[in-house]
């Protein structure tokens, strides 16, 4: 049984929980006049799940290869403009050819730098979120002193951030994420080198070119969740002061939920319905009433504790 | 050693030719200006950006633009506090140490007024403030600082008020808000604006989403749409937020029977205004334009002191209303040009203009209009 091939695995308890999660959904829509069951904010909930999903499958390789990249919000920013700049002027798929190219761009940048610099990941990711940052905010600045604003998407160019373009996306997003991580000698040698990279070196695997590989990867799917994000929202200002990071709360969130659920379902395809569980979960206590910007994040930090005891149960060693 | 002599002397040379070029430019400038333009000495100022977004971006430029209409050889520096009460006060410090003549301050950090009056009198550095007033109980402590110079800015409660008032005539009934994080006074000040002038109309504001970061506003706006299906009017507390509640609006299906009303509009949501689905203000750069005035003329020598001879503190101005009729006026003389041109600025600076004094300030307020600043920028 290999561990790759995640359907092997004993899936009851993920399918229990999803669908403790519909049951949930239904008597919350009863008792609520049915607000939440409207295929609108149904809708709405799965393309915001969805962006958050290619960011997190991007960070499913980085977290496999045992590296931290907080660079990830910032870069992102910089793809949502070079994929509204490029398809506003020509169409979808230049919103498409702009994110990918320039999130490969960037994610190649990043892993040359974790594989020849020798520092530790997550500073070197650091460094990068903040000369991102600055790239970004240079440009809010020159567009500004042109007497224009970062770059607002078109709207008849805005198919892939709304249904159906959004879900072929993720559909073709899903399969590739899936066969890359679990079917390919690319996913095989990624987690090799991350358990032990002297071992995985040993074995003859070249740590230095599967690097830059997984970041050319990572890029796509990165450059997927930025032409996603700018189609969904349209326009996303710069942020400075290491802001950016807020853009990666939520797929960090998601990975950290769908290691929890690991052991019970393959991580490439728990994402979807992590992602999709923590927005349901912020529309859920609003539909509830519970105030945004302090006990709904309460409520949020709660639930991923609760579900965490609950993949843990039956563990008897100390986890760290 | 004789190359060394030639390279000194050169240098020497070209130092003087510099030094005699800039003296003439000034005296040339200065007599070019109008009478009293005679003190040309440039200034060097300080500005703190509370973070990089559209609007805060379009008041640096605009208060830029008033510092170098004074004197184009004056000195302009700035940094950006990224939203973060840390980085404001080190960036202020930073400047101070530079040895900025002047500082304009945003204000919205309460707990730090007194460190910045501190560093001010220690650095023997004249400031203004704009943006967000003084607590109450801080005005006094100013006042005393040698180096205050004023406040002034918008009304942040009347910002929300006053469309509140809109939505509640227009048949609003129950409404939302989005703004920024809890504990952010000027999104909160607004809100609560609005949510005053809308209950007392009648109407109700049945929730508020607060975001940490603007990107979480399509998603907040979201959740609080599928909460209250009988929703018919939001507010946004800025024009970032308020892009995130139409975006979430048309993914509902609810842009023809939600009205939107918006603080601090930029030209993008203007297609929304002129579609006659949003109203919103705007014109607020123009405190920070006032306030730069009020910071040169102190340099100058010439404060400019209220009716009671003190330090003026002013937050009544009100922002502008725009709406479907005059959408392409805003535009056009708020967005595509500056609000003001040089002639309005110098009318405000006693370099150029030896009567100014805080009637002629009052009196902007009190008449502060659309038609009135088209009407000064046509006979200037």
């Amino acid at each position: 049984m290999s561990l790759a091939g995640g359907f092997k695995k004993n899936v009851l308890p993920f399918v229990l929980l999803i669908l403790a999660i519909i049951v949930f959904a239904v008597v919350v829509n009863v008792i609520f006049e049915g607000k939440f069951l409207t295929a609108t904010n149904i809708n709405a909930l799965c393309i915001s799940a969805i962006i958050a999903s290619f960011s997190a499958w991007g960070y499913c390789f980085i977290f496999a290869l045992n590296y931290m990249d907080l660079s990830v919000g910032a870069a992102i920013t910089l793809i949502i403009y070079a994929s509204g700049e490029l398809g506003n002027l020509i169409g979808p798929a230049g919103v498409v050819i702009g994110g990918i190219a320039a999130g490969v761009i960037l994610m190649t940048i990043n892993f040359n730098i974790f594989a020849w610099s020798k520092i530790p990941s997550w500073v070197a990711g650091l460094g990068m979120c903040l000369v991102y940052e600055a790239a970004a905010a240079k440009y809010a600045d020159i567009m500004q002193q042109n007497g224009k604003y970062v770059v607002l998407l078109k709207e008849e160019y805005s198919i892939f951030g709304h249904a159906p373009g959004a879900y072929i996306v993720f559909a073709v997003g899903l399969t590739a994420a899936y066969i890359l991580y679990n079917r390919s000698s690319l996913g095989i040698n990624v987690r090799s080198i991350g358990n032990n990279p002297a071992i995985a070196k040993a074995m003859g695997i070249r740590i230095p070119s599967t690097l830059i590989i997984t970041g050319l990867v990572c890029g796509i799917f990165i450059g997927c969740a930025g032409f996603m994000k700018e189609s969904y929202m349209l326009r996303v200002y710069a942020m400075t002061g290491l802001s950016s990071l807020s853009i990666i709360f939520p797929p960090l969130a998601t990975v950290l939920l769908a290691q929890v659920f690991e052991r019970w379902m393959n991580l490439i395809i728990s994402i979807p319905f992590c992602a999709l569980l923590i927005y349901i979960i912020y529309n859920v206590l609003s539909i509830i009433g519970v105030p945004s910007g302090t006990l709904q994040e309460a409520v949020l930090g709660l639930c991923v504790l609760v579900f965490g005891v609950i993949a843990q149960k039956g563990t008897r060693e100390v986890v760290k | 050693m004789k190359k060394m002599s030639i390279v000194l002397l050169a240098l020497l040379l070209t130092l003087s030719l510099a030094a005699c070029g800039g003296d003439g430019g000034q005296q040339e400038a200065a007599s070019d200006d109008a009478a009293g333009a005679e003190d040309s000495t440039p200034y060097h100022i300080g500005f703190t950006l509370l973070g990089t977004d559209w609007v805060l971006n379009y008041m640096r430029t605009e208060a830029e633009y008033t510092v170098m209409t004074e004197n184009a050889d004056n000195g302009w520096e700035y940094i950006s506090a990224d939203f973060s009460t840390d980085k404001m006060q080190s960036g202020v410090q930073s400047m101070l140490s530079s040895g900025i003549d002047g500082l304009i301050y945003s204000g919205i950090y309460t707990t730090l007024t007194s460190t910045i009056i501190e560093g001010c009198e220690a650095a023997g550095t004249a400031f203004v403030m704009s943006e967000f007033p003084p607590l109450d109980d801080q005005i006094e402590e100013l006042r005393a600082s040698d180096q205050f110079v004023g406040y002034f800015g918008a009304n942040v409660f009347g910002q929300g008020y006053q469309l509140g008032e809109i939505a509640a005539r227009q048949g609003g009934t129950v409404a939302l808000t989005i703004s920024g994080p809890i504990g952010d006074t000027s999104h909160d000040l607004r809100v609560a604006g609005f949510t005053a002038a809308f209950e007392e109309g009648g109407g109700k504001v049945v929730g508020n989403a607060h975001c940490n970061f603007p990107t979480e506003a399509i998603d907040k706006s979201s959740d609080l749409l599928a909460a209250h299906p009988d929703v018919d009017a939001v507010y946004g507390a800025t024009g970032v937020h308020t892009l995130g509640m139409v975006n979430a609006l048309k993914n509902h299906n609810r842009t023809d029977t939600v009205k939107v009303y918006c603080t601090e509009l930029d030209s993008d949501l203007l297609p929304e205004v002129r579609a006659g689905r949003m109203i919103g203000d705007g014109g607020t750069a123009a405190e920070f334009v006032l306030a730069t005035t009020l910071l040169l003329n102190r340099l100058a020598g010439h404060p400019i002191l209220d009716d009671d001879g003190k330090q003026p503190v002013s937050d009544e101005m009100l922002p502008l209303i725009v709406t479907a009729e005059n959408a392409d006026s805003f535009e056009k003389e708020f967005i595509d040009e500056h609000p003001f041109t040089e002639a309005m600025i110098k009318k405000f600076l006693w370099k150029y203009n030896k009567d100014v004094s805080w009637a002629d300030y009052q009196d902007f307020i009190d008449n502060y209009s659309l038609d009135r600043i088209i009407e000064q920028k046509n006979a200037s």
